[in-house]
């Protein structure tokens, strides 16, 4: 039996950070037990409370992507003053989704779920990785699309969350994911200087390249995971 | 907007749990409501909202609902006490469910449609059971369609099975 105790633990201690001041550490934290969960609802065949996970998430990835943006020491300084009055902007928003009822109402829900029977929880489990396998060959078959590259990230840490509450968690995902984690801060890089009306051209210029590079990157990681994949796919009788 | 407010189903007695909160669905409760899904299939219910009381039971039922389920789920301590504006508030859509216990679902019903939550005990739902209303949600406003107990939905899908 897979029980959430110890996670639902976690989401409630990192929602009591995040509500004192604006401790960017303790929203990372919450995103990822509430992406944790959400992996184990999946996992439990569950329709609800996913919903109310992933309203939390967005307040917090909002904020929380400005946060990573912000990080680097390369932004110039006109863009970096924007991001962060940007993100100052968000936070009244994110205050509020912390402090609404809401949050506590989905943790206390969570708490009472029963533990999630094994073989219940290996079937699920099967159909997250036949999804990343599809999103893959979407991705074989077009290396370039974007679109493609997101779902596929999505699904993969969907399928390192799932494995991780089955006892079997693979170091090959998290690298992977840490590639498109790369990518993703740098699209997003991308489409916020997109955005911002006075960016120093060089900077875009240096964006695109990066772009690139992180895009290659990906496809590199991709390449290399696949024969662990497969054989993963074989372990678990997944075609 | 149509309402479709359901009482979860039957659940463990009080005295096996610590607290009512925490009383799972009966494997009977299970497959009963499993039936009345059906029943609401066959009758091409859909929701694009459903608000459901945080108490284990009405979580396992609303869980339930998800082959109906087009739209967002949402979680609420506000359906697990007494009816108030609050709760009237959260209800938006054209098709919403909402699943939680009793005495104070029926009170929700006869406050809609009678503008009297003390009437409840003339509008009583059993376990599974759900009415059906239809108008704009707030008190004496809403028209009853329907009053559906379980069994009479489980009846339904049993005469629609093929």
């Amino acid at each position: 039996m897979i029980a959430p105790d110890r996670r639902v633990g976690q989401l409630a201690h990192a929602l009591a950070a995040a509500r004192v001041g604006d401790d960017t550490e303790a929203v990372h934290k919450l995103r990822v037990a509430s992406r944790r969960l959400a992996a184990w609802l999946r996992l439990g065949g569950y329709t609800v409370l996913r919903d109310d996970l992933a309203w939390l998430r967005a307040a917090c990835g909002a904020v929380r992507d400005l946060d990573v943006l912000l990080a680097a020491d390369d932004l110039p300084t006109s863009f970096r003053s924007w991001l962060e009055e940007r993100r100052a902007a968000l936070r009244p928003g994110l205050r509020d989704v912390l402090h609404d009822p809401r949050c506590d109402t989905t943790v206390e829900a969570l708490s009472r779920l029963p533990a999630i029977p094994e073989d219940v929880a290996h079937r699920n489990l099967v159909r997250v990785l036949a999804s990343v396998v599809r999103r893959g060959r979407a991705v074989d078959a077009k290396h370039d699309d974007v679109e493609a590259l997101h779902a596929l990230r999505r699904t993969l840490r969907r399928l390192r969350f799932a494995l991780e509450w089955v006892g079997a968690g693979q170091p090959f995902l998290v690298d992977l994911q840490d590639a498109f984690g790369v990518l993703n801060d740098t699209v997003l890089r991308k489409r916020l200087l997109d955005e911002f009306l006075d960016a120093d051209p060089a900077f875009v210029r240096a964006t695109g390249r990066d772009l690139d590079a992180a895009r290659a990157a990906v496809v590199r990681a991709w390449t290399k995971a696949q024969p662990n994949l497969m054989e993963l796919a074989e372990r678990w009788n997944c075609s | 907007m149509e309402l479709f407010v359901i009482r979860h189903a039957e659940a463990d007695p009080r005295e096996a749990h610590p607290t009512d909160a925490e009383r799972p669905l009966t494997q009977r409760g299970h497959k009963r409501f499993a039936a009345v899904v059906k029943a609401l299939e066959a009758l091409d219910v859909r929701f694009d909202r459903v608000l459901h009381s945080p108490w284990l039971r009405a979580v396992q039922t609303a869980d339930l609902l998800g082959p109906l389920i087009d739209g967002e789920t949402e979680v609420t301590a506000l359906l697990a006490t007494e009816p108030s504006a609050a709760l009237l508030a959260k209800v938006q859509g054209a098709r919403v469910a909402l699943v939680g216990h009793e005495p104070w679902l029926s009170a929700t019903v006869a406050w809609l449609v009678t503008g009297d939550r003390a009437l409840g005990t003339q509008f009583p739902l059993d376990k599974g059971g759900v009415v059906w209303l239809e108008g704009a949600c707030a008190p004496r406003t809403m028209v009853l369609r329907a009053s559906l107990p379980g069994g009479a939905l489980r009846a339904l899908k049993r005469a629609t099975a093929p």
